[in-house]
């Protein structure tokens, strides 16, 4: 008796992708507010 | 020609029948494309030796000119004869048909290259044309600047045209079952693309060819600019699906992978379609003819839904060769499957530099500078270079790269000279992009204007001061853009080495290194 719900998608699986998909994200974070945070050291009228 | 007067050759290894009319258009139209790249090329060492502050090599009136040639060498000449040889490959090779009218696509690529040494020439030549791949209204350019261009334009819509007929016979010839293959399908999205782009190109183009011979006076420079970047940067959509319709061609070589979903990357083309070009209003986001309705709606909503195609094919390739590799049992871990890939291959090394490049500092970007309030500080700095470096050198570019060491043995039946050099090539041709983007980025950061030729203002008679730190960054660039410079000539070399002396044989492997 199996867990898998059949065997196609064990075999379609891509946890690695998955975590580099994350590490994107976080990366993409990081810039993201990291350049508001810029903006608000460089905004001319403060 | 008719399906039963066309020449045909089986390829030994991918089982293609490959029209002969086909193939000698797609060998001369990658052949030109690698001459203006090898024309960019020289353009931009000696545009990045320039910038380098302790270098700055050319005097203001050779910068602009060799800076206006690069521009157009680079984003559009190298780029579109490249892509038009793919258009081709994806729609005669792959389909196993004819190409239509080959006679037509031979007066698309005259046009082509006539308007693209015109152009070229009159910048290179004459004191008349400096006016920057943008050529903004009022700067006015000489008429035979705007003629090249419109005549280049008209060469590529022709070839799209030939591309969007022949896989429409393809259709009812049945020369293949089912759906469009997705490489194909990737090619038509940047056909559709194209047509839209190159009529935006022709609006602005043409009335500018006319206020330069004199027929009228005025050409309203807000309305130039609108239709300039609906041709500008949608040209880079263009590349960019031809790009991930190249991702997919190798991954599908160098680890056999299939797509996970096909329909939902075919959907995420369909995107790029309807979305992508309204992006290029990021342009105008400080533009002071619009309004804010126009400029938000564009480039903070639609352009998100483009955006989410990218998402898809960022996860769907890197997604599909994972399972290829665990399927050959690379399975320990949760990386495994990228650590044992064959990354000596050439097409796998450009795959994932391509992707890599294009997503963690070209796409990242993007969305970042076309943000309006980011936008006001970024705007026309060097940031903007620096990532549209990382999109369409570190994504399109190598990626064209990583494919041609694949066409040379099965299109231009040649054995690759330098398969090692090759995948060297790759990688130092991408250390050099991520050095130099980094180095612009960072210099934009710090304020640094993008197209200018001393930013020191060394004799002006107000000192400008910028951070010191400036130095450093712009000093990376320059040594970013040899290192790039050099993996662009090793690139050359061996392609012309290969067409020149590379032995003549079919080709015998799909794979050039690996097994």
């Amino acid at each position: 008796m199996t867990t898998k719900r059949n065997e196609h998608e064990e075999d379609e699986s891509a946890p690695g992708t998955v975590v580099l998909t994350f590490i994107f994200f976080a990366w993409f974070a990081l810039l993201y507010l990291g350049n508001w945070w810029l903006m608000a050291q460089q905004w001319p009228m403060r | 020609m008719t399906a039963a007067t066309t020449e045909f050759r089986t390829c030994p290894v991918t089982g293609f029948k490959v029209d002969l009319a086909a193939e000698k258009l797609i060998i001369v139209n990658a052949v030109t494309a690698i001459v203006f790249l090898l024309v960019g090329g020289v353009m931009a060492l000696l545009v990045g030796l320039t910038r380098w502050p302790a270098i700055h090599l050319l005097p203001a009136d050779m910068f602009y000119k060799f800076l206006t040639v690069h521009g157009l060498a680079m984003l559009v000449l190298w780029i579109v004869f490249f892509e038009v040889a793919g258009l081709y490959f994806g729609g005669a090779v792959v389909l196993n048909a004819r190409l239509v009218t080959p006679k037509f696509a031979w007066g698309a690529y005259a046009l082509m290259l006539v308007g693209a040494a015109m152009t070229s020439v009159i910048v290179l030549f004459t004191n008349t044309s400096d006016v920057m791949f943008s050529a903004y209204v009022p700067l006015k350019a000489h008429p035979l600047f705007y003629l090249g261009i419109i005549l280049f334009a008209v060469g590529t819509i022709l070839a799209c045209v030939i591309f969007l007929a022949t896989i429409t016979v393809a259709k009812k010839e049945k020369t293949y079952e089912g759906s469009l293959p997705l490489f194909t399908y990737g090619l038509l999205a940047a056909a559709i693309i194209a047509l839209f782009t190159l009529a935006s190109g022709a609006a602005a183009f043409i009335p500018a060819f006319l206020w330069s011979i004199g027929l009228f006076e005025n050409y309203d420079a807000g309305v130039y600019r609108v239709l300039f970047w609906g041709f500008g940067h949608s040209a880079q959509q263009i590349n960019l699906c031809a790009q991930i319709a190249i991702w997919y061609a190798l991954a599908s070589i160098t680890v056999g992978a299939k797509p996970l979903n096909e329909k939902l990357s075919r959907f995420a083309f369909i995107l790029y379609i309807l979305f992508i070009n309204l992006g290029s209003m990021h342009h105008l986001l400080v533009d002071p003819g619009l309004g804010p309705f126009t400029r938000f709606w564009n480039t903070s909503y639609f352009m998100y839904l483009a955006v989410l195609g990218s998402m898809i094919h960022a996860f769907s390739i890197p997604a599909a060769i994972e399972v290829a590799q665990r399927k050959k049992g690379f399975t320990n871990g949760l990386f495994e499957w990228l650590r044992k890939g064959p990354w000596k291959e050439p097409g796998f090394a450009a795959l994932i530099i391509s992707i890599v490049i294009f997503g963690f500092i070209g796409g990242v970007t993007g969305p970042i500078i076309g943000t309006n309030q980011i936008n006001m500080l970024a705007h026309n700095n060097w940031r903007i270079t620096g990532h549209f470096h990382a999109t369409v050198v570190g994504g399109t570019t190598i990626a064209f790269m990583g494919i041609t060491y694949y066409l040379i043995p099965l299109i231009f039946r040649r054995e690759l000279v330098g398969k090692k050099w090759a995948t060297w090539q790759v990688y130092i041709y991408g250390a050099g992009l991520v050095i130099m983007a980094t180095g612009m980025i960072l210099s934009g950061t710090l304020g640094a204007p993008r197209r200018h030729w001393d930013i020191t203002f060394a004799n002006a008679t107000f000192p400008v001061q910028f951070e010191g730190a400036m130095t450093l960054t712009m000093t990376l660039m320059g040594i970013g853009a040899v290192i790039a410079a050099v993996g662009g000539a090793i690139y050359v070399a061996i392609a012309v080495l290969s067409l020149l002396f590379g032995e003549k044989k079919e080709a015998s492997s799909l794979t050039l290194i690996a097994s």
